[in-house]
């Protein structure tokens, strides 16, 4: 007998007669907040920054004054033009990405109780990016905002099947040497979120 | 320090004590938990619904042990659709020979791992390591660790009983850092430094898995680092190993268990990365691998089925008043701490004997768990069993017995206990020695001078 239909058949015999799945939906007293508000102090509190776009404002003006000027950034964003564009060969040999300072993407919403963003491969195309990069920069509409991670898995759902998303909450991280925090374990060393009026 | 967990014999009280001869970095570790376990109390009472978050969690893992079967054949369905490869594993030894075997297909000698405590488990390293394999731990706890040829002593913060000092001196004969440099960032910074070659060079990618979606067939990684992402995306094969118990239902549950995990673990609203890998990317492998290795067993042991609803946060380990103060290595497990103090024994119960005893059996644990495991009783449960198997401490064994004895007997109880305050009274010594495990670290208190039956009898004439 393979290992599959003997793991199979011992779990069916040892599992235990079905309870149902509970309900999900929120009790009354759940938490709920100003969302944007929410997502800006609790991505600052977890090392991020956010800078707002006004309405009327040059994107690309305010992205480019929120870094150094002798930073490259590469940028799959459908939002903004210009800057640097991803090169073909990045998707046989993503290594080749390793000296990008900059990576410039679309993120589809965000999460005010986390400070998280959702981003899919397909919206910024190599799988590899926002984790190579030094730094990460993210465009974020503002009514996009969700408050929680139960809203949010609604609006993944909603958005149809990926092959490959991520929730990200601010620069890579790790406390693992006596708990002191230190920012860009490795990947990026600090992650800005642009928020589009 | 120099304890190698799997390869320690004595039992968990010894090494306890071996952990406690240095005061100061017993208060140390002591303190850095309880700190952590603060962090976690305020991410959680920031959350009003916290508690109904713990109950629809546990409601939701109770419906997975119950469903278990269907759901493992959906997720495989669902996976293989998705492309990716599935295995099935019954036990660690043929766990650690897919990986090998996967291995050998794509001739890779030179591989990265991100954490997983399932391979831990199953002593994957060390295989490997006998097969010629080499392994490159990239958590930075775990790579500290690894390097000082030890095993993690948590499963969330595996180099939590290291010092900054130690560290600076380890990565100075490893990584070549200026000697006396003991600064976090700047350490930090080296291993960056150490593991992006790592990453940029090698083509095989394992990771854990903390959630395995039924419905979607697809695996969610959780990292603060990034360095399961970093390691996956930059190879062309990943494996994903984890235990059958993983699995939940349907992507919206994550909505649950993504507020609690991160706040149980370290206090954080959620990891820094939650990455959902459904498909492998265009030209590369995703291998999951399923493993049993005694899960199916627990699953059906009525009084400790539900310590496979464990999502692994460590919250039972923080809280813990014996873990902080005896270190995980005297576990002698990948998992330690209350929750492997229940999962050991289910592996084997004469080995991992000690266990259940390693816990005052407080509750505390049991209160901060998020998905509600009864983890005390359970491990009181266990004692019964090792009792009933014969394989409870000699000592505890006899004493037991006559205690049992004795409380069947009240006229003899009573003498005994009157004969017991005379003697403390006027020979204190006779408790007050070595050969009673309870005065280690301890005061005996003051013997009353009278029982409170005699008090009683006393005073209600009065």
């Amino acid at each position: 007998m393979s290992s599959r239909s003997k793991i199979l058949a011992q779990v069916k015999a040892n599992q235990p007669a079905t309870v149902a799945l509970p309900d999900l939906e929120l009790p009354a007293h759940a938490a709920q907040w100003d969302a944007l508000q929410k997502f800006v102090e609790t991505l600052s509190g977890i090392g991020g920054r956010v800078i707002r776009i006004l309405p009327g404002e040059d994107a690309t003006a305010t992205i480019l004054q929120a870094f150094d000027d002798n930073s490259n950034i590469l940028n799959v964003s459908a939002t903004v033009q210009g800057f640097q564009a991803l090169p073909d060969a990045a998707f046989e040999e993503p290594a080749m990405l390793q000296n990008v300072d900059i990576a410039l993407m679309d993120a589809a919403f965000g999460v005010a109780e986390n400070g998280a963003v959702w981003v899919m491969e397909a919206q910024y195309k190599l799988r590899a990016l926002p984790f190579i990069c030094q730094h990460l920069a993210v465009l974020l509409p503002l009514q996009s905002l969700l408050p929680n991670m139960h809203a949010a898995y609604q609006q993944v759902q909603a958005m149809g099947q990926y092959d490959f998303g991520v929730f990200i909450a601010g620069p890579s991280k790790t406390a693992d040497i006596e708990q002191s925090l230190v920012l860009g374990a490795h990947g990026p060393k600090t992650m800005t979120v642009f928020l589009l009026p | 320090m120099s304890v190698h967990p799997n390869k320690a014999s004595q039992p968990h009280a010894e090494l306890a004590q071996q952990f406690n001869k240095d005061e100061d970095r017993v208060n140390w570790h002591d303190e850095t938990l309880w700190w952590i376990r603060q962090k976690r109390d305020k991410a959680a009472w920031s959350v009003p619904e916290w508690e109904w978050l713990r109950q629809t969690a546990s409601d939701i893992k109770a419906h997975v042990l119950s469903n278990m079967h269907d759901l493992l054949t959906q997720f495989e369905a669902q996976a293989l659709a998705n492309g990716a490869s599935v295995h099935w594993a019954a036990d660690a030894a043929e766990h650690n020979a897919i990986v090998h075997r996967i291995l050998q297909e794509n001739k890779v000698q030179q591989i990265v791992k991100s954490k997983s405590m399932l391979t831990e488990e199953c002593g994957l390293n060390e295989y490997l390591h006998e097969h010629g394999i080499d392994v490159v731990d990239t958590d930075l706890g775990e790579r500290i660790v690894q390097l000082a040829g030890e095993t993690p002593s948590h499963i969330v913060l595996p180099c939590i009983h290291w010092k900054k000092e130690e560290i600076g001196e380890l990565f100075h004969q490893h990584l070549h850092t200026p000697k006396g440099n003991a600064d976090p960032q700047y350490l930090t910074g080296a291993a960056r430094i150490h593991l992006r070659e790592k990453f940029l060079t090698r083509n095989v990618a394992i990771t854990g898995v903390n959630f395995a979606i039924a419905e979607t067939g697809e695996v969610v990684v959780c990292t603060n680092e990034g360095n399961a992402d970093m390691g996956t995306h930059l190879a062309d094969v990943h494996i994903a190993c984890m235990g059958i118990e993983k699995l939940i239902p349907q992507r919206q549950h994550l909505g649950v268990f993504t507020r609690l995990l991160a706040r149980s673990a370290t206090g954080q609203p959620i990891t820094t990365y939650t990455s959902h890998f459904r498909k492998p990317a265009p030209g590369r492998q995703l291998h999951i691998v399923l493993v049993d290795n005694g899960r199916s067993r627990q699953l059906g042991r009525e009084a400790f089925r539900n310590s496979l609803k464990c999502i692994r946060c460590g919250a039972c380990m923080n809280t813990c008043p014996v873990y902080r103060r005896s270190g995980g290595h005297s576990y002698k497990y990948a998992i330690s701490g209350p929750i492997g103090s229940i999962l050991a024994p289910n592996l084997d119960m004469r080995k991992h004997a000690d266990l259940p005893f390693a816990s005052t059996l407080c509750g505390s644990c049991t209160n901060v768990c998020p998905v509600k495991i009864d983890i005390h009783e359970q491990l009181y449960q266990w004692r019964q069993e090792l009792y009933k198997e014969g394989l409870a401490p000699k000592g505890k064994a006899v004493s037991m017995k006559m205690a049992g004895w004795l409380l069947g007997k009240p006229a003899l109880y009573r003498l005994a206990g009157k004969a017991a305050r005379t003697v403390l009274r006027l020979s204190p010594f006779v408790v007050k020695n070595s050969l009673n495990p309870w005065y280690k670290q301890r005061e005996m208190p003051a013997p009353p001078k009278q029982s409170f039956s005699e008090w009683y009898a006393k005073n209600k004439k009065a």
